[in-house]
């Protein structure tokens, strides 16, 4: 696997699931280049760069929301283009009432498919916590979109 | 984990199907950027250019001491803060020597990433080294002092000289056969030029070398004429110079100010004549700043805004911009500097701009009284 052969096949994926964890399509574009950035730089020492690459975008998609948190901003505020269809944006909104753990583990497991044992993984948390995690999320998601 | 009220997660569930098809359908919206790899490629040489600064800032060899030492940025609190930071690889003497400590996350804000930051604080018996803190080697220490000699007067009015005193141990080569020897009363020396601004001395009375450091400009003359007055203070444990050849002489050592410590005086003059920094370090650490004790703002000083705080910046080049540094003056009289070499052979201030210095000291977090660790030998 090469560097460009990572970007051509992990890019767009990469922008998508920032996308669904920052909500602004910019900004998501902006971490997951920092994370390939990161990637290339430690090239010769990573074992599986596909999976360094995921855990790099979802760790710096939740430093950012930690650090708009701390900035006393709303964490989730998303930005949809003027493209983006009205499901999606109540969709969007929704996910802005979850901690950026609880977004991460609902992004994993419903948009990409993973098991609650590969989430805990890439997390690095317990098995136990991602089921935690998820059923908060569901039941916090449950208030939202089905008042 | 019990939950008390479990909500299934099956495909029977309108949340999970809504979740399954609606999250793909709002992701499948983000766009990528036709030159999104373009700009990785930018991005990959910023994070490159800004680790060679780390480095070239960090992992200083310094030559003086044959020791491989750092001068990282520290921040100084007005008047009289005391500071760290520098792992000259022979240390005081046993007994007196700091325990060495590992700063916690909590002290290097963000966690120990040489991409992101250089320490703040480098421990004692430590060094930063190829991105990683790493012991140094512990030896007895080398005797040596580290003396200022500039012309009396205000400061900034004419050159200095810097007087190191090395041993055989460290400056193993031995005195040129080319070189004709000085003899001047009791004394015979022999004066080399290194480089430009550095000559070395060899003096016939016991196993020590000397550096020296001068401004370019002086003749070997001048240099021979100082040199001459040189003598060896056994009693006091220091050089005294006699006389006062054509105005060159004159110590700026301010002895017992710092109480338990031994203070002896760096004066670097900048060139220009313009600004003047005098740096006080402690005996047999050399490089180890405890406080900035004068400093003249000139033009070159501009107004910055450093993490929040407006302040001023300078950033200075000596040696014929070999040796360079940043420093933050803040109204209260704090301040913050980062350096680059303290003078290699091939030099390294003159290969890092004057933006990369200040993008690593701008990506250095504060440092507080709290992370010296020392004991005052």
């Amino acid at each position: 696997l090469t560097f460009d052969a990572l970007y051509a096949e992990r890019y767009d994926d990469m922008v998508r699931v920032a996308f669904l964890m920052v909500g602004d399509n910019a900004v998501a574009e902006e971490l997951v280049q920092d994370a390939f950035a990161r990637v290339h730089q430690r090239w010769a020492r990573i074992d599986n760069p596909r999976a360094y690459l995921h855990v790099a975008v979802l760790n710096t998609a939740r430093n950012e929301l930690r650090r708009r948190s701390l900035r006393r901003r709303r964490p989730f505020d998303p930005r949809p283009d003027a493209q983006t269809d009205q499901a999606s944006v109540e969709l969007l909104d929704a996910l802005g009432v979850l901690s950026a753990r609880q977004r991460a583990v609902v992004v994993l497991r419903f948009y990409e498919g993973r098991s609650e044992a590969e989430i805990a993984d890439l997390l690095g948390v317990r098995p136990g916590t991602v089921k935690s995690l998820l059923h908060r999320a569901l039941n916090r998601l449950r208030e939202v979109i089905e008042p | 984990v019990n939950h008390p009220n479990p909500t299934p997660i099956g495909e029977h569930d309108e949340l999970h199907r809504r979740l399954t098809t609606d999250l793909r359908t709002t992701a499948g919206q983000a766009i990528s950027s036709p030159d999104a790899r373009r700009r990785i490629d930018r991005r990959v040489e910023a994070h490159r250019r800004r680790s060679t600064v780390v480095r070239a800032v960090a992992a200083v060899a310094v030559t003086t001491f044959g020791a491989t030492g750092v001068l990282v940025a520290r921040r100084h609190e007005a008047p009289t803060a005391v500071q760290t930071g520098v792992t000259p690889a022979s240390v005081p003497a046993p007994g007196t020597r700091p325990r060495p400590t590992v700063p916690s996350d909590a002290e290097v804000s963000g966690g120990f990433d040489p991409d992101r930051f250089l320490p703040s604080y480098i421990p004692l018996g430590y060094r930063f080294t190829d991105g990683s803190l790493e012991k140094t080697p512990v030896r007895e220490p080398a005797p040596r002092l580290t003396q200022v000699f500039r012309p009396p007067g205000p400061l900034g009015t004419g050159p200095v000289i810097s007087l190191f005193l090395g041993d055989p141990a460290v400056y193993p080569d031995p005195p040129p056969d080319d070189v004709p020897a000085l003899t001047t009363g009791p004394w015979s020396v022999k004066v080399k030029r290194i480089r430009d601004s550095e000559w070395r001395a060899w003096f016939d009375d016991g196993p020590r070398v000397v550096r020296l450091w001068a401004p370019i400009d002086l003749s070997e003359e001048d240099i021979r004429a100082f040199v001459g007055t040189v003598r060896w203070d056994a009693a006091a444990g220091r050089y005294t110079a006699v006389g006062n050849p054509r105005g060159l002489v004159e110590t700026a050592l301010d002895r017992g100010r710092f109480g338990p410590f031994v203070v002896v005086a760096h004066v670097y003059l900048r060139r220009s004549g313009s600004a003047d920094i005098v740096i006080v370090t402690r005996k047999g650490w050399p490089g180890d700043v405890l406080e900035l004790r004068a400093r003249i703002p000139d033009e070159r000083h501009r107004p910055v805004d450093i993490n929040g705080r407006p302040g001023l910046l300078s950033v200075s080049r000596f040696d014929g911009g070999a040796d360079a540094f940043v420093t933050f003056l803040w109204p209260d009289g704090s301040y913050a500097e980062v350096r680059s070499a303290f003078a290699t052979p091939e030099g390294m201030g003159d290969r890092v701009s004057d933006d990369e210095l200040l993008a690593v000291a701008r990506s250095l977090p504060s440092v507080d009284e709290s992370s010296w660790s020392g004991t005052p030998g």
